[in-house]
């Protein structure tokens, strides 16, 4: 047991380089949450209120954004999206390597997932509620914004935690391709060097990291929940 | 006052076309209350979604003193609407926000000065007896305290009109008895046009000066309570005044008879005269006594027996004020 502490202290890839890979990590997701939520929040009342029946029907929108961005970017995995988006990323932050880089595919491929988290949110606040809005005279804009949004936020604050656990996961794969971070820590020196204490301290952080989020995440549900 | 005029609503459902509402006509002036009863798929929430003017109607109008609501557009609509509350079943209120915000919601849409909006929610909270639980959330409260809130709610623009989509539906029977009365004297207090939709005679009988029946988008019969209760072998009659079932074997060797009529001071009770004037006995099988829209009515199967006319009998009632005619059969309704 004291062998394999010594030779985790001593090891430059916990010592060193553990470290800045965190914060490489902290780093994508941080990025590419926070697109996903600007983003992601809008495609989501847009797919929810362009629905038929909805509060503003649009079929042209809702195929448009529903059933072709949103559904082709969801079936195409991660794997081989972070790839194909290289060319897209050099265009758009002028590198396809480090954090920012990777936090463009990253935000692709959550803003669909959440999108889509947020549609099904809002489709649970009872359609009751719309009704009382419009019978009082809300515009359309006040009922998303003073009632739908308002209504279905404990539900908006979980699908943000669900999409930021899936966005570390997703972190560590993009890593593998130039983003670097704890997956990238992993799986040069646990997997190809076989060494295999770092792969077990970057599995903790992960999970440590994960149930923070989560934790932190149920905890806000809570607090904004009043039903 | 609301004047409804011809309301259609024609929905298509490929080539069919269903008529959910077919030319509704009504009118309920201030400071009386109008139900509007029909059993489900009887158009009554198509009528409520045109009348609150969630759904556009197909042609007629809705007019609330005088504006025409079918007629303006969109921005002028919100504004009118704040001249109609709705008070719906479940309430519908906003869970996220407290009942002072539920309550303070139409009057920010109306852009009233938060000094003000305060005092106004207070006063609307006291009126439907909630002075207390301004800051609790939807959540914490009863149904019935859930309702009366949708009442305050409703009520936050001064309306001219009160639109009540099966208020007590889902409430308990005490409960719905405190919503109707409270629905009741806010009418006398405010002297607003209420509009009550329901599915429940006991509603009916509760709160309403003057009744609509609806079926099939139409309004079939329509008019002051107390003339339509009195309006024997009519729909509405025979519901707000339902005659509980009979034994059959109390009913053998006789002929059945029903009879209508509203009690009066003068005078023996029409039947006792019936039974004087033909030295009979006429046994009442089973029968109903309401006081509704302050006159008492009392309604009766009774068996004429064999040897005497029931045609005579149901003649002599007549002539003594009491609507009667030959039971329909033995059926038991």
């Amino acid at each position: 047991m004291s062998e394999f502490f010594a030779a985790l202290f001593s090891n430059p890839a916990i010592t060193t380089a553990l470290w800045p890979a965190l914060v490489e990590t902290l780093l994508m997701v941080g990025i590419s949450g926070l697109a996903t939520v600007v983003i992601g929040l809008p495609l989501g009342v847009v797919l929810f209120i362009s629905q038929p029946g909805g509060l503003a029907e649009s079929r042209a929108a809702n195929v448009l954004l529903g059933a072709t961005i949103v559904n082709i970017t969801r079936s195409i995995p991660y794997a081989i999206l972070m790839v194909a988006l290289i060319p897209f990323t050099r265009v758009i932050v002028g590198t396809s390597i480090g954090p920012l880089a990777a936090s463009v595919s990253l935000s692709i491929a959550a803003i669909p997932f959440f999108a889509r988290l947020v549609e099904a949110g809002l489709r649970d606040v009872h359609p009751g509620k719309l009704d009382a809005a419009h019978a009082m005279g809300s515009t359309r804009f006040q009922t998303v914004w003073k009632v739908l949004l308002p209504e279905a936020l404990p539900a908006l604050v979980a699908s943000v935690t669900t999409t930021v656990v899936t966005l570390i996961g997703y972190s560590a794969m993009a890593g593998l391709i130039g983003g670097g971070g704890l997956g990238r820590l992993a799986y040069n020196y646990g997997y190809q060097r076989f060494q295999s204490e770092v792969m077990i301290v970057v599995l903790i952080i992960l999970v440590l990291l994960v149930q923070l989020v989560q934790w932190t995440g149920d905890r806000l549900v809570r607090r904004v929940d009043h039903r | 006052m609301i004047t409804v005029t011809d309301l259609k609503k024609v929905y298509h459902q490929g080539k069919r076309e269903i008529r959910a509402l077919d030319g509704v006509t009504l009118s309920v002036p201030d400071n009386s209350v109008h139900g509007i009863i029909g059993q489900s798929g009887a158009g009554k929430s198509t009528l409520v979604r045109c009348l609150a003017l969630l759904d556009r109607p197909t042609s007629g109008s809705v007019e609330i003193n005088g504006v025409e609501l079918t007629a303006v557009h969109a921005g002028e609509l919100r504004k009118a609407r704040r001249r109609l509350g709705v008070v719906f079943q479940q309430a519908n209120l906003f869970d996220s926000q407290t009942i002072a915000g539920n309550v303070a919601y139409p009057l920010e849409l109306a852009r009233i000065p938060a000094p003000e909006r305060d005092a106004k929610v207070a006063e609307l909270l006291r009126l439907v007896g909630l002075g207390e639980s301004g800051e609790a959330y939807p959540s914490q409260l009863s149904g019935g305290q859930r309702q009366r809130v949708g009442i305050a709610r409703a009520l936050a623009t001064d309306p001219d009109v009160l639109l009540c989509d099966e208020p007590t539906s889902a409430l308990d029977p005490a409960t719905t008895a405190e919503i109707l009365d409270l629905i009741g004297a806010i009418k006398a207090r405010l002297g607003l046009a209420v509009l009550v939709i329901t599915h429940e005679m006991h509603v009916v009988k509760r709160i309403c000066d003057s009744v609509s029946l609806l079926e099939d988008g139409r309004v079939l019969e329509s008019g002051l309570l107390v003339e339509t209760v009195g309006r024997f072998g009519s729909r509405l009659s025979d519901a707000l005044l339902a005659l509980p079932p009979h034994d059959p074997t109390e009913a053998a060797g006789g002929t059945l008879i029903e009879v209508l009529y509203a009690a009066t001071s003068d005078g023996p009770p029409k039947l006792t005269a019936a039974e004087r004037h033909f030295g009979i006995d006429l046994p009442v099988l089973s029968g109903t006594i309401e006081h509704l829209a302050g006159t008492t009515f009392h309604r009766a199967r009774v068996r004429v027996p064999a040897g005497t006319s029931a045609d005579q009998v149901v003649g002599f009632l007549g002539e003594v004020g009491a609507a009667a005619a030959l039971s329909a059969g033995e059926v038991v309704r």
